[in-house]
């Protein structure tokens, strides 16, 4: 990927990450919140990715593992609160 | 010439990607409810990312290509999942944004003001039959009936498929279940639902402001409940109103109400819980305290000091059944002690030689999973006893029958 498109790449992410904030905000309830906790990852995961393609380094997308492992438990267990009054 | 056409589809890759993005995010924006968003937002937490973690192979390292893949791979399970669960918990909650589900059509008649109202979960089983009857006879021609029946929810909610056709073996149950509580004289009204069967029974019980539940129970044992799931055991534990469960095997006796109490207020609740039901049985309440006797160290030495203390835990128990029996108006004389015997069983025990007509205890509202490890006193009661057990739960109000 040349320089300037990762750069350039970085940049539109970093503006839907505020997209997703603003998402977040306008949320109404849990479900909502749930669903734009979700996306937000993923947009971080995005940058990550690309942040990675731009400084030509592979710990970032391990970082981005990570976070999207913690992100996907975190959806399931807030996800069964919502329905079951408690995690477990 | 190959560097050239990687670069390209590089940024291609890239591009494409971030197009996904930004659509899922605007979609996420404007789309009216949660079932909308959900599709847009799965642009987002799916295609974008492998997309863009795709443009990785495009990138000459090889550290970057691996630890790619790996979020490829994860991201390509991950995202059809957690959209799932949430789909599912927006379809299967009870108030969906605030505004009425199409699918939970309360059918609700005038419910008269006075006297009881009970809530009866019925779905046509042996037990719920049970249920039903003994509800009609606990509320009288004075109260009325609200009779219950929660059906699955529609499948997974698909696209061509309308949400608010009505069940017709719904609606047959439920008429089924009113005409013979009518033929009884008592005033009934149905209500159907769809969804988790305990929430939404918890749920109507609340919305209806009723003074009892009665729910069937298949009389699996503790540790089949805590797996399978119980609905009669989630209602007991959750309602704000005391549930009588009815087993498959229990009958109501001709013998007195047995209410179950160990000295604490939640305790007591049980016992007025006992007298007020006795107000439409009138079969007389029993107030059963169980206690064991505790060895004190040293006690087996003195064989005197044992019989001073079993002495001093009888007048202490006799002196709480009268409080109770002072405070409440429930008949003093008829109090029972039970000793040396672990209580669920004593109780259950009881029960069998008075051929009770109900036992009353409180329950501490432990799931159904806690309870089997644990143990529950409440839980072994309903499992054991001969005749239907009313359960209060924890939040139940205490003034539920003034």
């Amino acid at each position: 990927v040349p320089d300037p498109v990762a750069a350039v790449a970085l940049a539109w992410t970093t503006l839907l990450l505020l997209g997703g904030g603003v998402v977040l905000l306008r949320s109404r309830d849990t479900l909502h919140r749930v669903l734009a906790l979700d996306v937000l990852v993923s947009i971080v995961v995005v940058l990550l990715t690309v942040l990675s393609y731009l400084r030509d380094v592979s710990y970032y997308v391990d970082a981005a593992l990570a976070l999207a492992l913690l992100s996907f438990v975190a959806t399931l267990v807030a996800v069964r609160h919502v329905t079951r009054g408690r995690p477990f | 010439l190959t560097e050239a056409a990687l670069d390209g589809l590089g940024a291609g890759l890239l591009g494409l990607g971030l197009l996904l993005a930004t659509a899922g995010l605007y979609g996420l924006l404007r789309m009216p409810d949660i079932f909308h968003q959900l599709h847009a937002g799965g642009l987002v937490t799916g295609p974008a990312v492998l997309v863009i973690l795709l443009a990785s192979v495009t990138t000459k390292s090889t550290g970057i290509v691996t630890s790619a893949a790996l979020v490829f791979l994860f991201v390509l399970i991950t995202a059809p999942l957690a959209g799932h669960a949430i789909a599912r918990a927006a379809w299967l909650r009870p108030d969906a944004d605030g505004d009425e589900r199409p699918d939970a059509v309360a059918s609700l008649v005038s419910l008269g003001s006075a006297g009881m109202r009970t809530l009866v979960a019925y779905d046509g089983s042996e037990a719920a039959k049970r249920a039903l009857a003994l509800a009609a006879e606990l509320t009288g021609t004075s109260g009325s009936i609200v009779v219950a029946h929660v059906a699955a929810p529609l499948g997974e909610p698909d696209f061509a498929g309308s949400p608010d056709v009505e069940d017709p073996e719904q609606e047959l149950l439920l008429a089924e279940a009113r005409s013979a509580i009518a033929r009884g004289g008592v005033h009934a009204a149905t209500l159907r639902r769809r969804g988790d069967a305990a929430t939404e029974l918890i749920a109507a019980g609340d919305e209806l402001d009723v003074d009892l539940i009665v729910v069937g129970s298949r009389g699996r044992g503790p540790f089949t409940s805590a797996f399978l799931g119980s609905v009669s055991a989630s209602v007991a534990g959750g309602a704000h109103a005391p549930v009588a469960v009815v087993g498959p095997a229990t009958e109501v006796g001709d013998g007195p109400i047995l209410a179950g109490v160990d000295g604490s207020e939640a305790s007591l609740d049980a016992a007025r819980v006992a007298a007020a039901l006795d107000r439409r049985l009138g079969r007389g309440v029993r107030v059963v305290l169980a206690y064991a006797s505790h060895s004190a160290p040293g006690a087996l030495a003195v064989p005197e000091a044992r019989e001073e203390l079993a002495r001093a835990e009888e007048q202490r128990a006799e002196e709480l059944l009268g409080e109770i029996g002072d405070t409440l108006g429930v008949p003093g004389e008829a109090t029972q002690l039970v000793q040396d015997e672990s209580e669920p069983g004593a109780l259950v025990a009881l029960a069998r030689d008075v051929d009770a007509a109900l036992v009353v205890v409180g329950s501490r509202g432990r799931g159904a999973l806690r309870s089997a490890l644990l143990g529950s006193f409440s839980t072994r009661v309903v499992d054991d006893a001969p005749c239907p057990v009313v359960v209060l739960p924890p939040g139940a109000r205490a003034s539920s029958f003034d």
